[in-house]
C-alpha cells in the first residue's frame, strides 16, 4: 500500500505546476474580472441611481441594484473554467503519452517498478479525480472569495444579498460543475471517475495493439456509449421512474468501469509494449 | 537461471523471433550477438515483460513474471528512462523509494567512477553521461540479473572503455548478465556465453571459453565463420 501511495504522491507531483497554474489563471482572472464588473457597474449606478434618487433620495430601487450574479456571467469568469477543464480532459489521455513519446522514455521505469501494474493504473487515475476535485474545490473557495470582493466594493445598500449557493443554483455552467446536492455531487464524479477508466483502457488498447489499437479503442469508446444509451431508452420505454433509470444507468457504468479495469489490468500485465 | 524455451513474436506480420531457446546463468555474462533488427531487443524486451510474446515461455529462476521479480533482475534499455527535469540525485532517491534492493553505497560508488554529479539535472547530460546513469541505476540493484540493451551504442571511446571496465569490476559480482551488443570488439573477452542470433532465431550458442581452449578460435572468429558460410 505504501508503494502505491508514494506512486500516486509521485504522479501528483508530476502535475503540480500545471495545477498551481490553474488554479492562479481562475484566482486571477475571476478576481480581475470582478473587481472590473464592480468599479464599471458602480460608475454606472452612480450615474442612473442619481436621475432616480431626485424621487427617493438616499434609496436604490431594487432593479437598479447590483447582483453578483451578473459579475460572474462574464468572459473573465467562464474562461480559465473551460481552460481547466481543457486541461485535465487533454492530461487523460497525456498522463499516459508522455511516458511513451517524451525525449526519455520513462514508461520503461514505471513498467519495471516491484509492484503490481493495476497501481499505475490506478494512480494515475486517482491523480485525475484528484487534481478535478481539487479545482472545483478552489472554484468553490474562490466564490467566496468573489463574493468578498463584490461586498467589500459594492456599498450594501446598492447591492443584493446573494448567497455563494444560490449563485451556484442560478448559474447553469456552475451547477454542471459543482451540483447542489452531495448526492448528486458523488453521483456526478463517479461517473466522471468511470469515464477516465473507461479512456485509460482505450488508451491502453491502443498502446497494445498500435493502429489496430487505435481502432479498437474507437470501438470499445463507441460500444460503452452505445450499451449505456440502448440502456437509457429501454429503461424509458419501460416507463421507468427517471430516478429508476439513473439507478440502472449508475449500476450499468459501475459494472463497465469495472470491465475496463480488469481489460487494462490484463493489457498492462500481458499485452504492453514499450 | 533465465530461460527462453520456444519463444516466438510477431509484430504485425513480420516474425522477429522464432522459437528462440537459451538459458543464462547467475554468475556469466551471457552475450546476444547479431546485427542490427534481428530481435535482440525484443528478447531482452520480452523476458522484462515489457513486449508480450506469441509463443513459448520465459522463467526467470523457475518462475513467470511478477511484480517482486523486478527485485530480482533489471533492465538497462539503450534509451534515457529517467525524467529529465529530475536531478541524478533524486533520480536515485526515487530508486531508492521503490526498490527495496537499492543499494545507496554501490550508486555513490559508481557515481564516483563514472565521475557524475549528483546534482546536475538529468536534462543537462549528454547521450555518453545518459547512458551511464541507466547502468548507475540498474548496478545499484542488489538483483540476480542484470539485462543491458547495446549499452555501447553512439557512445564515445572513452566512456565506451569506462563502461566496458564495469564488467571486470566487482560491481558485477556474481549477477547473471544478459548483455546484446552489435560492436563485440568492446567486449569480446568479457563475455562467457554467446548467443548469435539471425532472423529472430537462435542459430548458434556456445561457451567463449571452450571455444577459445577447443578450437582456438575468438568469438570474432565463430561470428565469421557463421555469417560468411
Amino acid at each position: 500500500m505504501i508503494q502505491f501511495i508514494r506512486l500516486l504522491n509521485f504522479e501528483l507531483s508530476r502535475f503540480s505546476k500545471i495545477f498551481l497554474g490553474l488554479i492562479s489563471l481562475v484566482f486571477v482572472s475571476q478576481a480581475g474580472g470582478m473587481i472590473s464588473y464592480c468599479y464599471k457597474h458602480l460608475n454606472n449606478l452612480k450615474t442612473t441611481s442619481d436621475s432616480v434618487k431626485s424621487t427617493a433620495p438616499g434609496m436604490t430601487p431594487t432593479e437598479y441594484k447590483l447582483d453578483i450574479i451578473y459579475g460572474i456571467s462574464n468572459f473573465f469568469f467562464y474562461a480559465p473554467i473551460a481552460v481547466g477543464v481543457t486541461v485535465i480532459t487533454l492530461y487523460i489521455f497525456f498522463i499516459w503519452y508522455r511516458d511513451w513519446f517524451s525525449k526519455n522514455t520513462f514508461i520503461y521505469r514505471l513498467l519495471m517498478l516491484p509492484m503490481k501494474r493495476s497501481y499505475l493504473f490506478f494512480a494515475k487515475a486517482l491523480t485525475i479525480l484528484l487534481y478535478t476535485l481539487g479545482l472545483v474545490a478552489f472554484q468553490i473557495i474562490n466564490l467566496h472569495f468573489l463574493k468578498f470582493i463584490f461586498d467589500s466594493l459594492i456599498p450594501e445598500a446598492e447591492r443584493r444579498t446573494t448567497g455563494v449557493i444560490d449563485l451556484i443554483n442560478t448559474n447553469v455552467y456552475l451547477r454542471m460543475i459543482i451540483p447542489s446536492t452531495l448526492d448528486a455531487f458523488v453521483i456526478y464524479y463517479f461517473i466522471g471517475f468511470c469515464i477516465v477508466i473507461a479512456l485509460f483502457t482505450a488508451i491502453l488498447i491502443e498502446r497494445s495493439y498500435r493502429l489496430k489499437g487505435f481502432f479498437g479503442a474507437i470501438v470499445y469508446c463507441v460500444i460503452l456509449i452505445a450499451s449505456v444509451i440502448v440502456t437509457i431508452i429501454f429503461s424509458d420505454g419501460a416507463m421507468l421512474f427517471p430516478s429508476d433509470i439513473m439507478v440502472i444507468v449508475i449500476i450499468l457504468i459501475s459494472l463497465l468501469a469495472t470491465a475496463s479495469f480488469f481489460l487494462s489490468n490484463y493489457l498492462l500485465n500481458k499485452k504492453i509494449t514499450v | 537461471m533465465i530461460q527462453l524455451q520456444n519463444v516466438c513474436k510477431k509484430y504485425g506480420r513480420k516474425q522477429v523471433l522464432k522459437d528462440v531457446t537459451f538459458t543464462a546463468n547467475k554468475g556469466e555474462i551471457t552475450c546476444l550477438i547479431g546485427i542490427n533488427g534481428v530481435g535482440k531487443s525484443t528478447t531482452l524486451k520480452a523476458i522484462m515483460g515489457l513486449t508480450p510474446i506469441n509463443k513459448g515461455s520465459i522463467l526467470i529462476n523457475g518462475e513467470k513474471l511478477k511484480a517482486e521479480t523486478f527485485n530480482k533482475l533489471t533492465f538497462i534499455p539503450d534509451a534515457p528512462i529517467t525524467l529529465p527535469y529530475m536531478t541524478i540525485r533524486e533520480t536515485m532517491d526515487f530508486m531508492s523509494d521503490y526498490y527495496e534492493t537499492w543499494n545507496e553505497d554501490r550508486a555513490l560508488e559508481l557515481l564516483k567512477f563514472f565521475k557524475l554529479n549528483e546534482d546536475d539535472k538529468i536534462s543537462t547530460l549528454s547521450k555518453g553521461n545518459n547512458a551511464k546513469i541507466n547502468l548507475l541505476l540498474g548496478l545499484s540493484l542488489d538483483v540476480d540479473f542484470v539485462l543491458m540493451d547495446e549499452p555501447f551504442s553512439g557512445i564515445d571511446m572513452f566512456s565506451r572503455e569506462q563502461i566496458a571496465n564495469v564488467f571486470t569490476s566487482h560491481l558485477i559480482e556474481d549477477r547473471g548478465v544478459i548483455i546484446t551488443t552489435h560492436e563485440i570488439n568492446d567486449i569480446e573477452h568479457l563475455i562467457d556465453k554467446a548467443v548469435l542470433i539471425e532472423n529472430g532465431t537462435v542459430i548458434k550458442e556456445f561457451y567463449t571459453e571452450e571455444v577459445r581452449n577447443n578450437e582456438g578460435k575468438s568469438v570474432i572468429d565463430v561470428l565469421r565463420e557463421v555469417y560468411n558460410s
